[in-house]
């Protein structure tokens, strides 16, 4: 009596094991698929931001040969959270990408800086996830449409209200620390193209 | 409205969508329901991503009921949805990248909003599939429509638009207080109100 009570006990250990084990299994594949279509899509993502980058390079390529013509172009240097892609060609320009941390969340930001003048030419932010409408303001064009031709010799200052010092913008109101973050990120980035172009 | 003949599928669509609505009712996925109502299209984002997910685990479930041992029933639960929910945010993040971002770690958080949990262990792990699709069907847009007349209210008044498009006019100074949670907690409040004077006043309701 006993004994049969064990076994079966044993029993539906055991059949629990494998239904479990199956389970697990058949999840695990499911992610690994998942994944795999992320990952192509990141590289895909990731093609194109090269691509826009030659483009504001000015630099000629085709689809086919586009990794050696992007390689004959751009010089890449990276530094903890920030890439530099330094142009080969004649015009000294850089494009950044580069990441911070934001009141909420992290910012990733795309910048073209022209080294010989230094001024920004292009300024995208890529992603955030700051409060809408207070620090998601980032993004909206008359705040970034401040940076560029500025004159940032001295760094970027995001002020409450100009001065008439060169390099200063508009700060968001009621978005203090997200318009601080973006500020810190800019100019570590432009600190590690002067010290870089050296 | 009782007297109206109902199969039975309809009425579990319309208990789980109204009566026992996981927002307004159940004041269940109160977390999630928080957090992303800043504008319209993260919360129909995440409303439509918690009904897929709802669904696909209820049905899975469902069909899986007679071979799933009673004492593994919650891990197995917790297997099938956290695999739809990373499904899910993989999606996201290949289609609506911006959306993804804004959305944060609240789309991986759908694992544990207490909805799915329970409609699985209330619902789906007794029922055919048909009458858990129904029920799942029900209560996701249930919490869809809740999170959307939250979010509704928050992006009017707290940024003057609705879907991110202008609509009080340029000049409208946003109401601060409606974009941070705390906002939220009020909205909230005043719509649970809002649904249970509803359903007291105006819903003789035959409880069976």
């Amino acid at each position: 009596m006993k004994v049969t009570k064990e076994k079966k006990g044993m029993k539906e250990e055991l059949q629990m094991s494998v239904f479990l084990l199956v389970m697990a299994t058949l999840c695990t594949l499911l992610l690994a698929f998942g994944n795999s279509l992320y990952q192509k899509a990141l590289a895909e993502r990731e093609k194109e931001l090269r691509m826009d980058i030659l483009r504001t390079f000015q630099v000629p390529f085709t689809e086919e040969t586009f990794f050696s013509d992007f390689n004959n172009a751009v010089e890449i240097e990276k530094d903890k959270r920030t890439t530099y892609y330094f142009s080969r060609g004649e015009s000294r320009q850089v494009a950044i990408i580069t990441a911070g941390s934001g009141l909420w969340s992290e910012i990733d930001i795309f910048l073209v800086v022209d080294i010989g003048a230094m001024e920004i030419q292009e300024l995208r932010v890529l992603s955030h996830g700051e409060t809408p409408g207070l620090g998601g303001r980032i993004e909206e064009d008359w705040f970034l449409d401040q940076f560029i031709d500025l004159d940032i010799s001295d760094g970027v200052k995001i002020v409450m209200e100009r001065t008439n010092v060169p390099g200063e913008v508009d700060a968001i109101s009621g978005a203090t620390r997200t318009s601080n973050a973006v500020m810190i990120m800019l100019n570590k980035a432009l600190d590690g193209v002067a010290s870089m172009s050296q | 409205m009782g007297k109206i003949a109902k199969s039975r599928g309809v009425s579990y669509f319309i208990e789980s969508l109204w009566y026992n609505n996981a927002t307004f009712s159940m004041v269940l996925g109160i977390c999630s329901a928080l957090a992303i109502t800043t504008n319209l299209l993260n919360a129909l984002v995440m409303g439509i991503s918690v009904t897929v997910v709802l669904i696909i685990s209820s049905t899975v479930i469902s069909l899986l009921r007679s071979i799933i041992p009673e004492r593994v029933r919650i891990i197995t639960f917790m297997l099938l949805i956290s695999t739809f929910v990373i499904m899910v945010d993989f999606i996201l993040k290949i289609y609506l990248p911006p959306v993804s971002k804004a959305l944060g770690p609240y789309v991986g958080l759908i694992i544990t909003n207490c909805i799915l949990m329970g409609r699985a262990e209330a619902f789906a792990i007794k029922q055919p599939p048909y009458y858990s699709i129904m029920d799942s069907l029900g209560s996701g847009i249930g919490y869809t429509l809740s999170i959307m007349v939250l979010a509704a209210v928050r992006e009017l008044l707290g940024a003057g638009s609705l879907f991110g498009v202008q609509v009080l006019g340029e000049s409208w100074a946003g109401w601060g207080l409606l974009m941070i949670p705390s906002g939220a907690f009020f909205v909230l409040g005043f719509y649970i109100m809002l649904a249970n004077m509803i359903q007291k006043r105006f819903i003789n309701r035959n409880v069976d």
